[in-house]
């Protein structure tokens, strides 16, 4: 920010020095009539502002605040932490607790040292499937969040698959233009590491069972390809349910809520439009909103039979559907008290539908341990599905290799 | 011109619950035969009964609407959907949670495991005739 200041007033003094000096302007203005009359007018300007986010103001602020928004204001001041942002209800807001918990546990840019060392290494990973997470949905400009968007992927494909044969990738879209995003689709899904389409559920505006996304998932089908819903609380969840993002006093509200109801929003959209019967060949993953909230399918399995008639592409219950075309990551692992319950929940769903995910580098990160605990009872077969049999299905990996 | 019920000669899980003609076309009665709520329709012309009893909680299935349902065709080249209203008159809904019931087979529209039992009746000489 402040190069660009000192960018414009580079540029205004060259301006200034290339026409008359300084003291030739006065001469001239002293000669302008109507400055002549202001000369004797005690003028008022009523609006003048600082810049209040500079950080020297911010630096002056930490000896007015008392903890922890003392602290929060310093933290946020260091290079390498979010934005600062914590004064406002976005996604941002105080994200990082202070520093106590950063967002990113580590920075992610080279696909050995920060994701095939750390993961292998840590969580006993062996086939990392990786996505930009660019969170270009609140783009207003369409062509703009195109451009970045298939920008994004090259730079998934070239940065950290190229040269990788145990990583797969998925390929971000932008629901902007469903046209564009199937064309993108088509397109990327050349690239042999490419196993999947990737939207970030929050900020989509129409949910994404709607008719004019079909586009997409005929693309996705016709590549083959599965289409992986992202829960977040990202850009665009204080437009999807403002009142979290304006009403609800902490981040924890906002974390709380946000990956389930954009995972809610769209999941039932997905049913409400008949995509999945629409589209037999396409399998729909969610990610990143644990998965207690699945209770949500048995509901629609009610709705879905006290309204039949408003959903006539549907040819059985929600549930036969995800249990047939519908897979869910793991992460983050829901937490009852009793674990017991956890060993349940993971039963209730089991091989037919779970996915292992760690969420590497964030900090709702899984440890893949923590997952075997609840599973120690379980057959072989049914820990292998959710370690790696449904993903290698769905995803197209060899993993004899 | 319809014989009177005495004349019938009905066994004992026989019984008569209307003259035919009290049973018009897209009309249907409620009887109550040993103790048993059963409902009689009668849909394009063919008699149907079942038990007035709905396998999802036990409501009053029979006393639901009768009317068509919506069926939908997607055509994967033009991405339309065509949404129709069908079968006008055979669609039995439950009144407490409105599933939707073929009346003219007894298969439950959302949930294969639901089939209504089909009770057999029939028009015996001017009389509709439901044997339990
Ligand atoms: S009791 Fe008939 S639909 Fe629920």
């Amino acid at each position: 920010m402040e190069n660009i200041y000192n960018e414009c007033i580079r540029m205004v003094q060259c301006m200034v020095n290339q026409s008359d000096s300084l003291a030739e302007r006065s001469e001239q203005a002293r000669t302008n009539p109507l400055a002549d009359q202001l000369k004797e007018v005690p003028v008022i300007d009523m609006d003048v502002h600082t810049s209040f986010r500079h950080e020297e103001i911010q630096r002056d602020m930490l000896a007015h605040l008392d903890d922890p928004y003392r602290q929060e204001v310093e933290y946020y001041l260091e290079p390498g932490h979010s934005s600062y942002d914590g004064l406002y209800p976005t996604d941002n807001y105080n994200r990082d607790l202070n520093g106590k918990l950063p967002t990113e546990l580590m920075q992610v840019t080279d696909s050995k040292e920060d994701i095939d060392d750390v993961l292998s290494s840590e969580f006993h990973v062996d086939y990392p499937i990786v996505n930009m997470l660019p969170e270009l949905n609140m783009v207003r400009q369409t062509d703009k969040a195109v451009a970045f968007n298939r920008a994004a992927n090259n730079v998934l494909v070239e940065r950290f698959l190229d040269g990788h044969d145990n990583f797969r990738g998925l390929a971000s879209v932008v629901p902007h233009d469903p046209s564009a995003a199937a064309e993108e689709v088509d397109r990327i899904a050349q690239e042999d590491q490419i196993c999947g389409v990737f939207i970030n559920s929050s900020g989509v505006k129409t949910p994404l069972g709607d008719p004019k996304y079909d586009p997409i998932y005929r693309a996705a089908e016709d590549n083959g390809l599965p289409v992986v819903y992202h829960g977040a609380a990202a850009p665009g969840l204080g437009l999807d349910f403002p009142i979290i993002q304006h009403e609800m006093q902490t981040y924890m509200a906002n974390h709380a809520l946000g990956h389930v109801y954009s995972q809610f929003l769209n999941l039932t959209s997905l049913f409400e439009n008949g995509t999945p019967a629409k589209f037999p060949d396409v399998d729909f993953v969610f990610q990143e909103a644990g998965i207690a909230w699945l209770s949500l399918i048995f509901r629609l399995n009610r709705e879905y039979k006290q309204r039949r008639s408003e959903v006539p592409l549907l040819e059985k219950t929600p549930e036969e559907y995800v249990r047939d075309q519908f897979y869910f990551a793991t992460q983050p692992l829901d937490e009852p008290n009793d674990q017991r319950m956890m060993k349940q929940l993971i039963e209730m769903w089991g091989g037919d539908v779970l996915m292992f995910a760690t969420d590497h580098p964030h900090f709702d990160i899984d440890n893949t341990e923590a997952l075997l605990k609840f599973m120690g009872d379980f057959s072989e077969e049914e820990r292998n599905k959710v370690l790696y049999k449904n993903s290698a299905e769905v995803f197209d990996i060899d993993v004899s290799t | 011109m319809s014989t009177n019920t005495h004349d019938l000669a009905l066994d004992d899980d026989e019984h008569v619950v209307a003259k035919t003609d009290e049973l018009a076309e897209g009309e249907r009665l409620i009887a109550l035969l040993d103790g048993k709520e059963i409902g009689v329709f009668n849909i394009g012309g063919e008699l149907y009964a079942y038990p007035n009893w709905c396998a999802h909680q036990g409501g009053p299935l029979c006393e639901g609407m009768l009317s068509g349902t919506v069926e939908g065709e997607f055509d994967r080249d033009s991405l339309e959907t065509e949404l129709e209203w069908n079968r006008e008159g055979e669609i039995l809904s439950c009144p407490w949670h409105g599933w939707e019931f073929d009346a003219t087979s007894g298969d439950c529209l959302v949930d294969d495991g639901c089939r209504l039992r089909s009770i057999p009746v029939r028009d015996e000489s001017g009389h509709v005739v439901v044997t339990l």
